[in-house]
């Protein structure tokens, strides 16, 4: 969880310091209209039920939820289609601002902080705070009653929030929003305090907690928008009120099962809701139907093609970083050892800065804050590029460690043959470091294997970002992060077992060896 | 090139005024002598007596302060040489003047003939069939011919310095410098190394050897030099300087040497 907090924090930053003096183009209404798409920013990896989710967890396009039914909509009344940009849930307004889609809306509650980056739309939804408890909590229905008690809730989140000024609560933040559900009915927790539409997904179909009392606090959902685009804003608020006016806002919201008080009062609209809620219905029952031994080894295997999708660009991914780290590593560990002095420092001072520095930080600057210096970089080559410069500090460091052991007297013998200090290099010292540097560059490469799960950020889905992408669908936490761990090793073996053969074969000329 | 004399009109070498410091330490002193050509000649001295800079000095591993070195039709003059003249002139003599080491420095990730071919391929252009037929005339030569394929660290330590004298011969050298050649050797190694010498002698290969070993002096050198505090203490055939020093300090220097070295 305060890694979520952490880079929620970081991408604000990022979002308000680097973007802030953003270049102004033309208004994002006139490139919507050009392409015909509306693009659309939202996380249905993590986002989750009610606002964006898989049907089918094994079909990366099958998003549902309350607000693709009112991206469909509003997509509609402008006269375009809607298309969904994935990106992680604290990247959505940095990435919106770097121009990745038109707009962003993904439950984003409308705060002043916010106000300050973007423009929200007008309100689209006002959901309420819901207090959960065990079934059998009796006792507990209003914040008065949970002083001295332990209470789970969504980090940054108006509830949480709420929870920090009653006095003694004891607060406990999370970053995925089924997870204090869970850990409610395990008795970790003693309530769970979260925006409507989550509580009913995921507190209320659970027959071992209740809906404790009525919701209180209030917390408004706007369509975010950059602040250059005050034409698309126009245009949004334009389709939203026609939304409102045709009642069909509130036959989506019904139809979810999410029409509540604060939402009608805002909306202006009184009657009580009486219409039946069917997408709410099959969603539960979905959730709460049998699963038998065959159903769920069927379901890994309908999860399978995601997951090796996944890993491929894990994999693909990693390798072209570590190219990259390795060819650069050689020439900044060479230029350290062997070039002039102000070639040693440039190599020095570049190893020290990135190895000194977040991975996470620097894929940010090159993908969010570049673009400020008008340097665009799509997402894949950003994500090569930031683990291949970020790793080639450390690969610079192992051949220099390769090349320090081998001995001096090596050059003079080579220089003496008549070779110039390039070839002795190239053909005596090089060959003999990169028998010492290969475990570490193995270990290094397993490493990033790993590491890479980090270009999440910058909008690419690899592997652990699918894992948790499926794992938040289904709630099946054991089976898929058993198999993704699977697909990890297997990943990185043939690499260790080839590093080990290379390094045997590299090691033939030792007699230890043999 | 005005820097080179054809190479049948090799001169032998001739070093005059050479000075080379180690920070305040003058290790070579304003030397001047002559080394005949073709022939073995033998530096002596105490250690720290400059023997080592001397020979490293006169393949370019070391840059001297002042002084003239003219060595296989190459003349390199210090200070008045340096940057890309003196790379230039370094770089000449090196193609020329070959050079072994105490510890053989054979490149362990190299075949015995991968050794010795080497540089004739990187720095000749040699084509690889012609360096590995030269290869393994040389290994023939020095006793080898069947460790072609074997890596050095299976050899022991007389072979791998009889390989170094064949990677250096590669190169088709007229200066052979040795440093210390038999001092990592096991002393029945040593007649094996002397062997090598006296074949390339009958050659006419213009050899120079470093060592602290008198016993060697005597059996192979037809040229001694004895050195002492970066200079010529004396100098001459190896019966006059060895057995009839002019000089006392020679005198106290082979005392020591033979009560140390000299078995019976």
């Amino acid at each position: 969880m305060s890694q979520r907090a952490a880079r929620s924090c970081l991408a604000w930053l990022f979002a308000g310091v680097l973007l802030a003096s953003a270049p102004t183009t033309a208004d994002s209404l006139d490139d919507m209209r050009r392409s015909g798409v509306l693009l659309w920013g939202a996380d249905a990896v993590e986002g989750g039920a009610p606002y964006v989710f898989l049907e089918d967890p094994a079909n990366t396009e099958s998003h549902v939820g309350f607000e693709v039914d009112l991206g469909n909509a509003l997509a509609r009344e402008l006269g375009v289609k809607l298309k969904l940009v994935q990106n992680t849930w604290d990247s959505l307004v940095p990435g919106l601002l770097r121009g990745d889609y038109h707009i962003a809306m993904n439950g984003i509650e409308i705060t002043e902080e916010r106000a300050k980056e973007v423009n929200f739309s007008t309100p689209y939804f006002v959901a309420g705070e819901q207090l959960v408890v065990r079934a059998e909590s009796y006792e507990l229905n209003t914040l008065a009653d949970l002083a001295g008690k332990k209470v789970g809730t969504l980090g940054g989140s108006v509830a949480e929030r709420i929870l920090k000024n009653t006095a003694g609560i004891e607060v406990v933040s999370y970053g995925a929003q089924n997870a204090p559900y869970d850990d409610l009915a395990l008795s970790r927790l003693d309530a769970v305090l979260m925006d409507t539409p989550i509580a009913v997904y995921f507190g209320k179909p659970n027959s071992k907690l209740r809906m404790a009392g009525a919701s209180v606090g209030e917390c408004q959902y706007g369509v975010a928008i950059k602040k250059d685009d005050l034409r698309l804003l126009g245009e949004v608020n334009a389709a939203l009120a026609r939304l409102a006016q045709s009642g069909e806002l509130r036959r989506i919201y019904e139809d979810w099962g999410l029409w509540n008080d604060p939402t009608a009062r805002h909306l202006g609209d009184p009657r009580p809701s009486v219409a039946p809620a069917p997408r709410y219905d099959a969603y539960v029952k979905a959730l709460t139907g049998e699963v038998t031994f065959w159903t769920r080894v069927k379901r890994y295997a309908s999860y399978l093609p995601l997951l090796l999708q996944g890993a491929w660009t894990s994999l693909y991914l990693s390798v072209a970083a570590m190219l990259l780290a390795i060819a650069l590593g050689v020439a900044l560990a060479v230029s350290r050892l062997y070039g002039p002095r102000p070639l040693q420092l440039v190599a020095y001072a570049y190893v020290e800065l990135v190895r000194g520095t977040p991975l996470l930080i620097q894929l940010y600057l090159l993908y969010y804050g570049l673009p400020n210096l008008g340097v665009e970089i799509p997402p894949i080559a950003a994500g090569i590029l930031g683990l291949g410069l970020n790793y080639a500090a450390y690969e610079a460091e192992n051949y220099r460690a390769g090349l320090q052991s081998v001995s001096a007297q090596q050059m003079e013998a080579a220089v003496s043959l008549g070779l110039s200090s390039r070839q002795a290099l190239r053909h005596v010292i090089l060959p003999q470091a990169v028998r010492v540097a290969i475990p570490s560059v193995t270990n290094d490469f397993i490493a990033l294997l790993k590491d890479s799960s980090i270009v999440s950020v910058i909008t690419i889905v690899e592997l652990t970002n699918r894992s948790r992408e499926l794992s938040a669908n289904t709630f099946d936490y054991m089976g898929i992060g058993l198999l993704t761990a699977a697909l990890y090793f297997l990943m990185g073996l043939p690499f260790a077992s080839l590093a080990k053969r290379l390094e045997r074969r590299m090691a033939r000329y030792l007699r230890s060896a043999t | 090139m005005s820097t080179t004399a054809p190479a049948g009109e090799d001169t032998g070498i001739a070093i005059e005024g050479l000075t080379k410091s180690f920070g305040t330490q003058r290790v070579v002193d304003g030397l001047s002598v002559t080394i005949p050509k073709g022939q073995i000649t033998v530096l002596l001295g105490p250690s720290g007596c400059g023997k080592t800079t001397l020979l490293r000095c006169l393949n370019g591993l070391e840059t001297f302060d002042s002084g003239r070195i003219t060595i296989a039709g190459v003349s390199i003059e210090r200070p008045a040489h340096s940057g890309r003249e003196l790379e230039r002139r370094v770089s000449e003599v090196r193609q020329r003047v070959g050079m072994v080491f105490q510890n053989f420095n054979l490149f362990p990730h190299l075949t015995t003939l991968e050794n010795l071919s080497l540089a004739p391929q990187l720095v000749r252009g040699t084509p690889r069939e012609r360096a590995q037929a030269r290869g393994r005339e040389l290994l023939e030569m020095v006793g080898l011919g069947d460790k072609a394929d074997v890596y050095p660290s299976f050899l022991s330590g007389g072979p791998m310095q009889r390989v170094a004298i064949a990677r250096a011969l590669a190169m088709e050298p007229q200066v052979l410098l040795y440093d210390e050649p038999t001092s990592a050797l096991d002393p029945e190694r040593v007649d094996e190394v002397v062997e090598v010498l006296r074949r390339l002698d009958a050659e006419g290969i213009t050899q120079i050897v470093v060592t602290h070993e008198i016993a060697f002096a005597y059996e192979a050198a037809e040229h001694v030099v004895v050195l002492e505090r970066g200079r010529i203490l004396e100098e001459g055939a190896p019966a006059a300087v060895l057995r009839n020093p002019q000089e006392e300090r020679t005198r106290v220097f082979l005392r020591r040497f033979l009560s140390t070295f000299r078995p019976g």
